[in-house]
């Protein structure tokens, strides 16, 4: 007999079948480096991610930019070896490779499949522990980023969320691009990347990860021999933070003329990244922007048309990170888009979810898990975060049971306590002729040039 | 790193492909149809990838906003994206839903029409002319590619528009359009379908068996041939003043299409000047002369016809005239035969080892075999498309180059600052 098919009725789902976050191991060497290891055979690949404990918020005062050029140089010679030989050498193995200062640690890192792993795993331990900063080599790459700020003005998403950075933070680092400014890189001189290099890159004061096709015993051999000698060093301090969080609404449109969108960037201070209410306040940011069901992108999108995507997130960093709210905008309607966000912010806090929107996005955030953990570089990022953010070993293995354990009413709760309507600061990028008289109705509005100059 | 899987079709002319790969319990869903941006009509430009945003609002069974619902609740990401080429739609599930996966891509392909409004469709078209805003007029020389397709190709071939469209077509784009379209283009033997990941096959084929089967075949669809003929037919230039600080260089070389020989050598050569900083461009105008912000190579492959296209940022103060003798001088090395076998086994490695990287994905092994499947008919190259670049010769490099990165073959496109 054929089997009738009921077309209005979706499948069930199956069983589900586990999924367990790899496992990791970790140790510390003599030299009190620290070691983790995800060992994974599915395919022939290792990736390799050194953390050092140091940032730009590691940077002096009027020498913001510091820890981003120390990162960017370190690919770029040692005693052994110049630029030519270290990018000969990576690439010609097929290696990928490369070294990058984010918001909470400076990050050296490759992904080579495993036979050429000891031969680039010898080219990495060379720059860890003898880069050398060239002059010329310096020059060129201050010189490079020097330019690449001049850039900055004209790209409308780049200059909206540098000015909501100086909006919200003040004096405080995070107030300036990891890569500061023109006038503080101008005061960068290759003695203080040295000086920088030689205090902060520092067995003690680094953790490194192994991800894929590699044992213990391996990492172990190679860790001793490449790196045995590298000097222990000191942890890196970093100083409380101090400054004034900006307590009521302001708006400051930074005027882009002839700009065929409005960049909105909108928000306020967020929370640590060992924050107790973590796992609450990411399941109510999933709501009210994180995901395409969010309320924001369903109503900015969806709804209205305004944008091709709004999404909101709680950045996680060192110190306390932004809480941020972003799209691009249709210039005419920029007013009624923000009237929108402020409608969903409020609505999270004075109403608790309905069961269905809460299920909806518990469901996401548990069942989306192993499918963002498929590679190795994936579970090297997770490691590392583990490890710069100082969050429990067991932080994403008992991910999905904390989120599963939430309800409604932790839902409010977080948005009562993180959400701040009152305290948001604002910033669009756009055409002003096109969007001022609109956004002085419901604002005091700050107009700023390119240049972040106050205008008239 | 082989990759098995199991090919065949359904009565109605449904190419299904099968993978099994059990290590995360995950499941790859994806489906190409065989319709893209070269399928538009002359004043209609951008429809293609209109209608992909329709497929996202519901089918018969499934009511409006339910197919991203139904999908992101139980822990899956989807997308669709549309090229010159083709239409993919994919999502990745958590294996036990794949039945509701199956049953959501069938709706769709079987049961569009009926949920079908003008509300709908007029707020996607917003969506969409605000995705053009964000991706090409509020960007920095973002209308630098659709110039380069405008000077490519001539008017009446259909890589002469971009993906996205204009403005105005958009505006012009109607309902009754959507259903033409719909009815042309999307049915089971204008598609493929792969599903990758945590499944057993036979249980799996009784379940695309079940969901798919019965959508009927499709009728009446154009059978459009494209024909390209315009290589060397002499230079053209043109200079844009746009709102940046930066000079910056476009020049696009006619190549052949997508999967010959010579463009799997093209595509190598554009390696050799610009994968990684030890490659030529970085190498020479970057690190060593300084006269380049950033320097790139790389081939845009189409079925049809492909270009390779480089794009070159001066430093300030730097002539555009200066930068421009520099890459020649490049690009004269490669025509003369000047390029070394250490840099060909680099490429090939870089390459090689890319295709191992990407094996880690199943969502990236699943739209490579639909790739290979749609464009090729043979998923299998897969396994096998390395070796196409592994056999590469030095003489076959030149002659490449030399065949093809011509003056008379090429399109120049300059940015120069507003305020210079």
């Amino acid at each position: 007999m054929r089997e009738t098919l009921n077309r209005a009725q979706p499948p069930a789902p199956e069983k589900p079948r586990p999924f367990h976050f790899p496992s990791f191991d970790r140790f510390t060497m003599d030299n009190n480096l620290q070691i983790l290891v995800a060992h994974n055979t599915d395919i022939p690949i290792v990736d390799v991610h050194l953390c050092i404990h140091c940032s730009p918020l590691c940077d002096p005062a009027d020498k913001e930019g510091l820890a981003f050029l120390m990162a960017e140089l370190l690919t770029e010679g040692t005693g052994n070896r110049n630029s030519e030989a270290i990018s000969n050498a990576f690439e010609f193995l097929g290696a990928q490779y490369g070294s990058f200062a984010d918001w909470n640690a400076v990050h050296v890192q490759f992904n080579v499949s495993t036979r050429h792993l000891a031969e680039a795993f010898e080219v990495f331990a060379d720059l860890v522990q003898h880069s050398t900063f060239p002059i010329e080599d310096f020059k060129r790459i201050k010189k490079e980023t020097l330019i690449d700020r001049l850039r900055v003005s004209d790209n409308p998403a780049k200059l909206a969320g540098e000015g909501f950075a100086q909006a919200l933070y003040n004096n405080y680092r995070y107030s300036l691009p990891r890569e500061g400014t023109r006038e503080t890189l101008e005061r960068i001189s290759i003695e203080d990347v040295r000086a920088f290099y030689a205090q902060n890159m520092t067995a003690k004061n680094a953790t490194l990860i192994f991800a894929g096709d590699i044992t213990k015993e391996k990492v172990l051999a190679l860790s001793e021999k490449y790196l045995g000698n590298w000097p222990e060093g000191d942890k890196a301090q970093v100083a409380p933070m101090h400054f004034d969080i900006p307590m009521r609404n302001e708006l400051y449109l930074i005027h882009k003329p002839g700009a065929a969108q409005t960049e909105l960037r909108m928000g306020h201070l967020g929370i640590d990244a060992t924050n107790a209410h973590k796992h609450a306040v990411s399941l109510m940011n999933e709501i009210l922007g994180g995901y395409f069901l969010s309320r924001i992108n369903m109503n900015l999108r969806e709804e209205h048309g305004y944008t091709y995507g709004a999404h909101s997130y709680f950045a996680s960093r060192k110190r306390t990170g932004p809480f941020v709210i972003a799209a691009a905008i249709e210039s005419r309607f920029i007013a009624e888009a923000i009237r929108e966000v402020f409608k969903e912010v409020n609505a999270l806090r004075e109403r608790p979810v309905d069961t269905e929107t809460l299920q909806n996005a518990k469901g996401y955030l548990m069942g989306v898990f192993p499918i963002v953990f498929e590679t190795v570089d994936q579970i090297a990022m997770a490691l590392s975060n583990i490890t710069v953010l100082d969050l429990p070993d067991d932080y994403y293995q008992t991910y999905r049971d904390k989120i599963a354990a939430l309800g409604a009413h932790d839902i409010q709760q977080a948005a009562q306590k993180y959400l701040h309507p009152g305290q948001m600061q604002i910033v669009v990028v756009g055409d002003r002729t096109e969007i001022e008289a609109k956004l002085k109705k419901d604002f005091n509005v700050h107009v700023l040039d390119v240049n972040g100059i106050a205008i008239e | 790193m082989h990759i098995d899987f199991e090919q065949y079709y359904l009565n109605n002319g449904l190419r299904v492909i099968l993978h099994e790969d059990r290590k995360a319990p995950v499941v790859a869903i994806n489906i190409w149809y065989n319709v893209g941006s070269k399928h538009e009509e002359i004043g209609r430009t951008g429809f293609a990838h209109l209608f992909e945003h329709m497929m996202f609002q519901g089918s018969q069974h499934v009511p409006p906003d339910m197919h991203f619902q139904m999908i992101q609740s139980a822990g899956g990401t989807l997308n669709g994206s549309t090229f010159f080429d083709r239409t993919n739609f994919f999502e990745m599930l958590p294996s036990h839903f794949l039945e509701m996966g199956l049953w959501l891509e069938a709706d769709r392909m079987g049961f569009f029409l009926p949920a079908l409004n003008q509300d709908k469709f007029d707020r996607q078209r917003e969506v969409v002319k605000n995705e053009r805003r964000q991706r090409v007029d509020n960007v920095p020389y973002g209308t630098w590619f659709e110039k380069m397709l405008e000077r490519a190709y001539p008017a009446d071939f259909p890589y002469h528009w971009p993906v996205i469209g204009y403005m105005e077509d958009l505006d012009k784009a109607i309902l009754e359009d959507v259903k033409q379209f719909f009815k042309m283009y999307y049915a089971p033997d204008n598609a493929s379908l792969v599903v990758a990941g945590d499944i057993t096959i036979e249980k799996t084929k009784k379940m695309i068996e079940r969901y798919f089967a019965s959508i009927p075949k499709g009728h009446n669809r154009p059978q459009k041939t494209f024909r390209f003929d315009g290589f060397n037919l002499g230079e053209k230039t043109t200079k844009v003043k746009d709102n940046v600080q930066l000079p910056r260089l476009y020049i696009g070389y006619h190549i052949p299409g997508f999967g010959r020989q010579q463009t799997y050598r093209a595509d190598l050569l554009s390696d050799i000047l610009s994968n990684g900083h030890s490659a030529r461009l970085y190498r020479s105008l970057v690190y060593q002369k300084q006269l380049a912000q950033d320097a790139q190579a790389f081939i845009l492959p189409l079925k049809e016809t492909s270009l390779f296209l480089l794009v070159v940022t001066a430093k300030p103060d730097i002539s555009l005239d200066v930068l421009h003798e520099e890459v020649q001088r490049e690009i004269d090395q490669l025509r003369q035969g000047n390029i070394n076998d250490h840099e060909i086994q680099r490429a090939k490695n870089q390459i090689e080892a890319q295709k191992l990287r990407e094996k880690q994905s199943v969502t990236s092994k699943a739209d490579n075999l639909n790739l290979y499947a749609v464009y090729f008919d043979n998923p299998a190259l897969i396994n096998s498309e390395f070796k196409f670049y592994e056999s590469i010769t030095k003489k076959e490099l030149q002659k490449t180059a030399e065949d093809f990165l011509s003056i008379d073959n090429r399109i120049v496109l300059t940015f120069i600052p507003q305020n210079h």
